[in-house]
């Protein structure tokens, strides 16, 4: 028994290794059965549909029937296109604004918000709704709000305050795309604030219980403790807005339709004029395709940035 | 073919249980999954009707369905299958689908435009033999069918004939004793005096339709430089950068910075359709230029309903110059049906199509209940409208269909423009009302552009002048 025993050991230990790479194995096979659905469906509608963005870039295709090669035409169109140059001037300005006025009202928002003991659940309620609405309904609620002839201008005028008298907000071409921009900035800040808020909660309060230690106030709190603290989901915001901007569209679309004479257009709303209005498909994939490799690069400096050991 | 994929994506136990059916026999077939849909379809009982499907806009589907139901009625052998499109990406849903060999046997478009890009591609049925059979040319207003040509062939019917108009309220006429303007001199007047009234001589916005300055455009270029010089231009005999054009838009972009358009370039920029209605009921302008589609609306913002003692009337914008004849009717399309290529069924869906042209009457009757949609191209009479129709608008339609049925029309920039020369159209105006583009520079842009698209065979057809 005793010399049978090591090598009984040695079967058992051998059954229960190849017992638990056939538990694998078939654990593995299960999750892709389980994943296969789902590859399928990424397949046919992100993959298929990428794939031929990039074929119809290098064609003239216009948008039905057959399409012609005509290799690097639509980029080196695009390069000296003003229409694009315009629009990608716009998508700039507009990343600008969100990276600026909907973050700081939101890192405002959730800190006094944490602040906050009672009715906490009430006002995260109250903050989010605007981020649940449909754009159409915000931006004719909005579109409302902006008219020079029924809006909030000419009834704060009939009240005596009248510092925009006259100006019709989505019709000058100064005003036009922060108009826009701050009707996106109503439905988005909302759900930052809470995104924040539970980052700001997960801070650890003996943190704070030290800066009121060492006699700081508030806002020693809110830059010492609280912005280091919550830095990756900062970083993630910043992230998700400039990809966001990359592909602003919605609210342009139906407030001013790039208007008035281009000052709204951004490359969104550029390109679906000339995909469907222009029937120049093919240059509207290149111009798609522009903005995802601009998307890219943006998502390789996040990824070295971390590679680096930045804590994003 | 509505049966295998219909555009709302709805799917009925029948139609499941019929499409599951194609599959299963498409599987028994080397040759792949999309043929068997046909397949089967052909493969439908001997004494069952023929299925026509027609996909059309959603809205108004019960008048179009009573319209459905009346054919049906006569007709036994023929159903025709109503599925309904969704609003604004119409012609797109449209389009890929008859690429996927899944779309309607009648094909509705947004205009002239959408319809000869699918005509190029192949996918719409050339109709002249059956425009022959029917003589439609004869029943049709003259003009119709000139306006469904690409490259010579027949492929579409215009289904939405409109025409820019000239809308005022009658109440600010009465009190200032206007009448509306028939000349530049008048307009002028007109505009002078109601401006010294606090009164907007236009109203106007594109707030709702940035592409709606083409309205404008349309006017001036039909009222300033006349219709002969417009079909010129489209016919490449002149230029647009002539000085017929250029001083069109001088006088255009002359009246907006003076205000007599929106009462300022930003208000004309950002006011809604509805804002510019209201201003003229409420008496805050005297009347807007914009056109027939809008008839059917109007009831909502005048009279005691919508809380004024106004009442609307309507008239054509004036004639800038002596030699432009007034009134002129600048025929619009806004939409148009034609036939797939793909379709199984091309005698029975023109059998339809024939039939819902042929009653003047009948179409009438369609308008009064489903309203200016239905405002097919054909030869009204006054007689043929119910009581149940506002008089204004049978009078409109009357005098439209007889106007331009004796040569009296214009050209519409959105059904006679070719599309790149189209979006500069409406779009680059926008930067002569900013100040940012002369007026020679926009049209020698536009001349540019059209010469290129008319080298191209994309320009539509525009209608002889000598067609009635």
């Amino acid at each position: 028994m005793a010399v049978h025993l090591p090598v009984a050991r040695a079967r058992t230990a051998g059954t229960e290794r190849v017992g638990r790479r056939r538990l694998v194995r078939q654990r593995t096979v299960a999750g892709w059965l389980c994943l296969a659905p789902f590859l399928v469906v990424n397949l046919l509608v992100i993959v298929g549909p990428s794939v031929a963005t990039v074929y119809y870039s290098f064609t003239d295709w216009t948008g039905v029937g057959g399409a012609a090669f005509v290799g690097l035409e639509n980029f080196r169109q695009l390069a000296g296109d003003g229409n694009f140059h315009n629009a990608l001037a716009h998508v700039a300005q507009w990343t600008a604004f969100f990276l600026t006025v909907p973050i700081a009202m939101a890192l405002l928002g959730s800190y006094l918000l944490s602040q906050v003991k009672r009715f906490q659940i009430l006002f995260r309620l109250i903050y989010f709704v605007p981020y649940t609405i449909a754009s159409v309904v915000t931006a004719s609620v909005w579109e409302n709000i902006y008219d020079g002839n029924r809006g909030l201008v000419p009834l704060l005028a009939d009240a005596g305050v009248s510092p925009l008298e006259g100006v019709a907000l989505l019709g000058n071409k100064q005003t036009a795309l922060p108009a826009v921009a701050w009707v996106d900035t109503w439905h988005w800040w909302g759900f930052l604030v809470i995104v924040f808020l539970a980052a700001m909660q997960s801070v650890d309060a003996e943190l704070y219980d030290a800066v009121r230690i060492d006699g700081g106030g508030r806002w020693r709190e809110f830059r010492d403790v609280t912005i280091p603290a919550i830095r990756p989901t900062l970083v993630f915001v910043v992230l998700i807005t400039v990809i966001g901007s990359l592909l602003a569209f919605d609210y342009i679309y139906i407030m001013t339709q790039g208007g008035p004479a281009g000052a709204t257009d951004v490359v969104g709303t550029l390109l679906y004029e000339r995909a469907f209005r222009l029937f120049e498909a093919g240059y509207a994939a290149a111009m798609g395709l522009s903005m995802t490799l601009l998307s890219a690069v943006l998502m390789v400096v996040y990824l070295q940035l971390r590679r680096r050991g930045w804590e994003v | 073919m509505c049966d295998e994929r219909c555009p709302n994506g709805r799917i009925s136990r029948r139609r499941l249980v019929g499409t599951s059916g194609k599959g299963l026999a498409g599987l028994s077939l080397a040759g792949g999954l999309l043929v068997p849909t046909r397949a089967a379809a052909g493969a439908r009982r001997q004494d069952a009707p023929v299925e026509v499907t027609w996909w059309a806009p959603e809205d108004d589907m019960e008048y179009r369905q009573e319209v459905v139901d009346l054919f049906q009625a006569e007709n036994p052998g023929i159903r025709i299958v109503l599925e309904p499109l969704p609003g604004g990406e119409a012609d797109q849903v449209v389009a890929t689908a008859l690429q996927a060999g899944a779309g309607p046997d009648i094909v509705p478009s947004g205009g002239p435009a959408h319809a000869a890009n699918l005509a190029q591609a192949g996918l719409l049925l050339e109709l002249d033999q059956y425009a022959e059979r029917f003589d439609w040319q004869n029943r049709l207003l003259p003009w119709a069918l000139a306006t469904g040509m690409f490259e010579g062939k027949l492929y579409q019917i215009p289904h939405e004939f409109e025409c820019t108009i000239a809308y005022y309220g009658q109440k600010q006429f009465d009190e200032n004793g206007w009448t509306p303007p028939t000349n530049r001199q008048e307009f002028e007047a007109l505009a002078e005096d109601a401006m010294g009234k606090g009164i907007i001589p236009l109203a106007a916005g594109v707030g709702d339709c940035g592409l709606c300055t083409n309205w404008f455009v349309t006017i001036f270029f039909n009222n300033y430089a006349g219709p002969d010089a417009l079909y010129q231009a489209l016919t490449g005999e002149i230029q647009f950068s002539d000085p017929a054009f250029v001083e069109a838009i001088e006088l255009l972009n002359t009246y907006m910075q003076a205000g007599w358009i929106g009462g300022s370039v930003e208000q004309y920029f950002s006011t809604s359709f509805d804002a510019m209605h209201a201003q003229i009921a409420d008496g805050q302008a005297a009347m807007s230029w914009s056109g027939t589609w809008f008839m059917g609306d109007l009831d909502q913002f005048f009279g005691e309903e919508a809380g004024n003692d106004n009442a609307w009337g309507w008239a054509q914008p004036p004639s800038f110059r002596d030699d432009v004849p007034y009134p002129l009717f600048p025929i619009g399309i806004g939409s148009t049906l034609s036939v797939a290529s793909a379709t199984e069924h091309p005698d029975q869906t023109l059998q339809f199509l024939d039939w819902y042209y042929s009653d003047p009457t009948r179409v009438a009757r369609r308008i009064a209940e489903g309203g200016t949609r239905f405002t097919l191209p054909v030869p009204y009479q006054a007689s043929d409208f119910p009581d149940t129709l506002d008089p204004r608008v049978a009078e409109v339609l009357t005098t439209l269909s007889e106007a331009t049925s004796t040569g009296n029309f214009g050209y519409t920039a959105w059904t006679f423009w070719p599309p790149k020369t189209h979006v500069y159209l409406h779009e680059e105006i926008q930067k002569v009302f900013t100040n940012e583009l002369t007026p020679a520079d926009y049209c020698a842009g536009m001349a540019e552009l059209f010469t290129q698209e008319l080298a191209e065979g994309l320009v539509p057809t525009a209608i002889p002048r000598d067609v009635a």
